[in-house]
């Protein structure tokens, strides 16, 4: 029996439809992928994305530890603020990409993705050292993502808080019915919002606040166009133990002054493949492991695709030899090849 | 669940009207439901020959590819080009206006072994 998080009641009664994801079941949509995309890019949808970790890092020698374990540099990382990086083992392969977020001088709170809660939280509580700890707050918290050009306007709305003075990744503390909770300027979607956690009491109240307030529910799908319209790479497509950050396009995620776990695994390490984009040059929709061939010969296999209202054509990511796809390329769906351009990333503008 | 009762059904959740010598072929409002948002379908060639149970169409929402099963054998005389620009309309009223191809009926006897309304709604309960 597949996990729900504690909102499955009321995404039910919205009409959620639920599929399996990992160990859990989550909404895939509620009333249609095409409509709630449109909705998160002209007004504001909200996410349930209760089932990624929180893990708090807190403690004398927090900081120092985390700038160790994970691939960012940490040591400018400010109270308020959030950053993304990456969790890589020693040969530099990638064990997942989180955001970090300072809540304070000793304390910090990990966003880790569902699917890695486990080996993340045991990764890292494997390497702290000294008085750092780690508390998994996952399932006494629920997490929402409110993402649209009316994200700060509804969170006001719903929490009576001010956000106004809020710049992308700034993390900010509020109260909404005596509860804390904990809102950072950001999203997986490219769009304006926030990203709540939230005690799960008050979460139920924050969501039942944001429906009536107008913010259109939206599930897995919709989330997963909308991250893939930005390039934004997926653990388990993009991202995974094998590929190193270099041949993701994240290489800003590293430190260049400090040590960290995976620092001498990629500089002894080739890089063979790279990521790119593409946009097909006909109407078709790409999918994960689709091949990708060059006058002919396969150089690579589509990590993720799709199709959306705000392009002509299906387009997507693909991981490919590195240095084998100029401009042109083909994509073999269902055995026929479909002619596509290799483009430059996002494939629509971030706002 | 819209099941009209004029129609004939297969297990793969297509449809079939019945016109004179050919029959007019499409998805149910079960299968659309299931797929969501259609966003692209695939047409055979017309003038193609199909055998009943061949693969004749395709039809994709964001979240997977679904392949169409010709219910009868014949020839394709016509597809619905509408769905090139308005595939959604698979969606919005998958009896009607996302009929998906017409064939000319090569063995007649073929309609027999489809299901009717009655059959149909008793397999999706199963």
């Amino acid at each position: 029996m597949n996990r729900k998080t504690p909102l499955a009641p009321f995404q039910q009664k919205l009409g959620a439809r639920f599929v399996a994801f990992g160990d859990w079941e989550l909404p895939v949509l509620y009333t249609s992928i095409v409509e709630e995309t449109e909705a998160v890019r002209s007004k504001c949808g909200v996410f349930d994305v209760s089932h990624m970790g929180r893990f708090f890092v807190s403690g004398k020698g927090a900081q120092e530890n985390l700038d160790f374990i994970l691939s960012r540099d940490l040591t400018t990382l400010q109270p308020g603020r959030q950053r993304y990086s990456l969790l890589l083992q020693e040969d530099g392969g990638i064990l997942d990409d989180l955001m970090v977020a300072r809540i304070s001088e000793l304390e910090f709170l990990v966003v880790v993705n569902a699917g890695n809660l486990e080996s993340d939280r045991d990764w890292i509580e494997d390497h702290l050292k000294g008085e750092a700890t780690l508390v998994d707050r996952s399932s006494e918290t629920l997490m929402l993502a409110l993402q649209g050009p009316e994200a700060e306007r509804i969170l006001e709305e719903v929490t009576g808080c001010d956000f106004s003075d809020t710049r992308f990744l700034d993390v900010r503390e509020g109260v909404v019915g005596g509860v804390p909770f904990i809102a950072s300027r950001s999203g997986y979607t490219g769009a304006d919002g926030f990203e709540i956690s939230v005690p799960v009491g008050a979460g139920k109240e924050l969501w039942t606040r944001c429906i009536d307030a107008g913010v259109t529910p939206c599930g897995l799908g919709a989330r997963d166009l909308l991250r893939l319209e930005m390039a934004y790479p997926l653990y388990g497509h993009e991202l995974s133990r094998e590929v190193r950050p270099h041949e993701c396009g994240l290489e800003w995620a590293l430190s260049k002054k400090n040590d960290f776990i995976g620092k001498s695994g990629i500089e002894t390490y080739t890089i063979r493949t790279e990521l790119i984009g593409f946009v097909l040059e006909k109407k078709s929709v790409p999918r994960q492991d689709c091949p990708v061939e060059v006058r002919g010969k396969e150089v690579g296999r589509v990590t993720s695709g799709g199709l959306s209202a705000r392009l002509p054509n299906g387009f997507g990511l693909a991981r490919v030899s590195l240095g084998s796809v100029r401009n042109h390329l083909d994509v073999v769906i269902r055995g026929r090849k479909i002619p596509a351009l290799r483009v430059e990333t996002p494939f629509i503008p971030r706002k | 669940m819209d099941i009209p009762g004029n129609l004939k059904y297969t297990r793969s959740h297509e449809w079939v009207r019945v016109d004179g010598g050919e029959a007019v072929v499409g998805v149910t409002d079960y299968a659309q439901h299931e797929l969501t948002d259609i966003v692209f379908v695939e047409l055979p060639e017309v003038d193609s020959e199909v055998e009943s149970g061949d693969a004749v169409c395709v039809v994709e929402s964001t979240k997977v590819a679904s392949d169409v099963y010709a219910p009868v054998s014949g020839r394709i005389v016509a597809v619905n080009n509408e769905l090139e620009a308005n595939p959604q309309l698979v969606n919005e009223s998958p009896y009607e206006k996302g009929w998906l191809i017409r064939i000319a009926l090569s063995d007649p006897d073929q309609l027999d072994d489809l299901n009717n309304a009655g059959e149909y709604a008793r397999l999706l309960e199963e």
